[in-house]
């Protein structure tokens, strides 16, 4: 049985201005003995609370900067927490930015042997799997050349053919992807819903709340870094949209917020 | 589905090394570490992460390291004409240049310095190269990091194999040197060796784990490190025999006593130059070296295994 809990987690990391301290920063710092660091922290998570169990799908809304990618990179355990309990169980499979992390000197091939070692499989459990995936991709003799070679649709398709062949008990996706030519699309489509139905929970993270309101039961709204609310996807998702529709009439627009701890 | 031949071609030529791996019931007698990871609590692999549990889930990420570092080393040369040769030709041209320069100028047998000399570049360039590439290893590992919490020192690992592949192969060029200049090797003294090439690769792979976790803090670490190591050439006994200081009494015998690299070079050197074991002075210089790298380098990474994804 898969679960996922959250006990008043606390997330907070520093973001610095520059990437990193440079040597002249540092002389400067022990010169003028003046101790300006040069980063600040953001307090990203406040005291987040929920529980999601065996066969939930569950949505995360919210405006930018709220907190929502944050979650869903601390429920992978990528990020750690500063303070609260996360407890979980269940295989995970996170699909974030799936074009990312590619080496672009590797073939096709190799490239999904390494996304497959990555989610921890081994040379025995893929054999079968790498040939499934090829063929889904439709990349035929492509798959032999290095991927610095492909076209970005067809580099989304192959991330595409990866991430959608494996079978975790929870799944975590942020933002709805875009996949490819057309063609591909539709039969992406169904490829996605069946993944969706296999995996035992699925967090999502978007703002596609047509989606949402469809294919999740419970939604939770991240505002500034805190739960504002959570509970049925439809009533929800009816609330942030007046919501939102008020805040746009007073401020006009959105403008995400920066949580400066 | 695809046929059988192209099945086969999928799986390519990774057969021959993952047959090794995939079965490590054979090597450490269970296969149960194999499976994935199926339960996965704060209390076990997040907060307190054991050593055990730590060296599983590296061992885990096997099959990735592996690929990883036949990536490199494919890469590395990728448009070049020589290849790989390239690792051979930077030691053998500059032996070859300081052969030219020092025997003239000392009076010294090329027989007895071609193999010194050689040996000396050999490691030299393996200690150098695995801090300074250590440096970016976790950078260049960020994309992998950001998407899965993976055990950090697989990066630095990454690295130090690949540096590891290259020594290794110009090592045994040095080897055929010295054979050819001087005879058959002590075949004890080449058993010797392999303990010892070990302990020189912990040493280089924690020097990569601590440079890369500066590096991540502080930028200017690799262009600090590459002039260190410029300084650190001339004042090590590389290209000059230390008996030279210690027969002379200079002050400047110190460079050889007080210098770890000069320790650790003795200890890899004397076995291929001069086919006896390197005193225990050294050995005793290296393992404080690698001991001492070591305890801060798992300390560094305690501390910052779970927070270096905010830095990447």
């Amino acid at each position: 049985m898969a679960f996922i809990e959250f006990d008043k987690v606390n997330l907070s990391y520093p973001i610095r201005e520059n990437h990193g301290l440079t040597l002249k920063e540092f002389v400067l710092r022990v010169f003028t003995n003046r101790h300006k660091t040069g980063f600040r922290h953001i307090h990203a998570l406040k005291d987040v609370s929920f529980s999601i169990r065996d066969g939930e799908r569950v949505g995360i809304i919210g405006y930018n900067g709220a907190g929502k990618s944050t979650l869903l990179r601390t429920i992978a355990g990528i990020y750690p927490t500063a303070s609260g309990s996360r407890t979980l169980e269940g295989s995970i499979c996170s699909l974030f930015d799936i074009n990312i992390g590619f080496e672009t000197d590797a073939t096709g091939y190799d490239n999904i042997y390494y996304r497959s070692f990555l989610q921890g499989e081994t040379p025995a459990t893929l054999k079968e799997k790498v040939a499934t995936i090829a063929e889904f991709s439709e990349l035929g003799d492509f798959l032999k050349i290095p991927l610095r070679c492909y076209s970005t649709g067809m580099v989304t398709r192959l991330a595409f053919s990866i991430a959608t062949s494996s079978d975790p008990e929870i799944l975590l996706i942020d933002e709805v992807f875009s996949t490819g030519d057309i063609v591909f699309q539709r039969k992406a489509e169904q490829r996605m819903k069946d993944f969706l139905h296999r995996a035992n929970i699925v967090v999502v993270v978007g703002h596609n709340l047509s989606f949402m309101e469809d294919f999740c039961q419970r939604v939770i709204w991240m505002h500034k870094g805190s739960i504002h609310k959570q509970g049925p996807a439809k009533e929800i998702i009816a609330e942030y949209v007046t919501f939102s529709e008020a805040r746009k009439r007073r401020i006009g627009g959105e403008t995400p917020d920066l949580l400066v701890a | 589905m695809l046929g059988e031949t192209s099945r086969r071609q999928a799986t390519g030529s990774l057969d021959s090394w993952t047959d090794l791996l995939s079965n490590p019931a054979a090597f450490f007698g269970n296969g149960t570490t194999l499976q994935r990871e199926a339960v996965m609590t704060e209390a076990r692999t997040l907060t307190a992460p054991t050593a055990e549990n730590y060296l599983s889930r590296i061992w885990q990420m096997r099959f990735l390291l592996v690929s990883l570092v036949r990536l490199d080393l494919a890469t590395r040369y990728r448009h070049s004409f020589l290849g790989i040769g390239w690792s051979l030709i930077r030691p053998v041209a500059m032996s070859v240049v300081f052969c030219g320069i020092f025997c003239r100028l000392m009076n010294l047998q090329v027989r007895e310095y071609a193999p010194f000399v050689m040996t000396g570049m050999c490691i030299w360039q393996f200690l150098t190269e695995a801090c300074m590439l250590g440096c970016s290893s976790f950078m260049q590992g960020a994309a992998y990091i950001k998407q899965r919490p993976l055990p950090l020192v697989l990066f630095p690992l990454r690295t130090v194999l690949g540096c590891a592949i290259h020594g290794g192969i110009s090592l045994v060029l040095a080897l055929a040197v010295s054979v050819a200049c001087n005879g058959w090797v002590d075949p004890f003294a080449l058993i010797a060796l392999l303990p010892t090439l070990v302990l020189v690769f912990f040493i280089a792979l924690f020097m990569a784990t601590l440079f890369g976790i500066i590096h991540v803090h502080f930028p200017d670490t690799r262009h600090l490190l590459e002039i260190s190591f410029q300084i650190i050439f001339y004042l090590t006994p590389i290209m000059y025999y230390p008996a030279f200081l210690i027969q002379r009494n200079t002050r400047a015998i110190w460079l050889v006593e007080f210098n770890p690299f000069s320790h650790v070079l003795e200890i890899v050197r004397q076995p291929i130059w001069k086919g006896e074991i390197a005193s225990l002075t050294s050995y005793a210089w290296s393992l404080g070296w690698c001991m001492i790298a070591g305890a801060i380098a798992v300390w560094c990474l305690k501390k910052m295994e779970r927070t270096l994804v905010f830095w990447v």
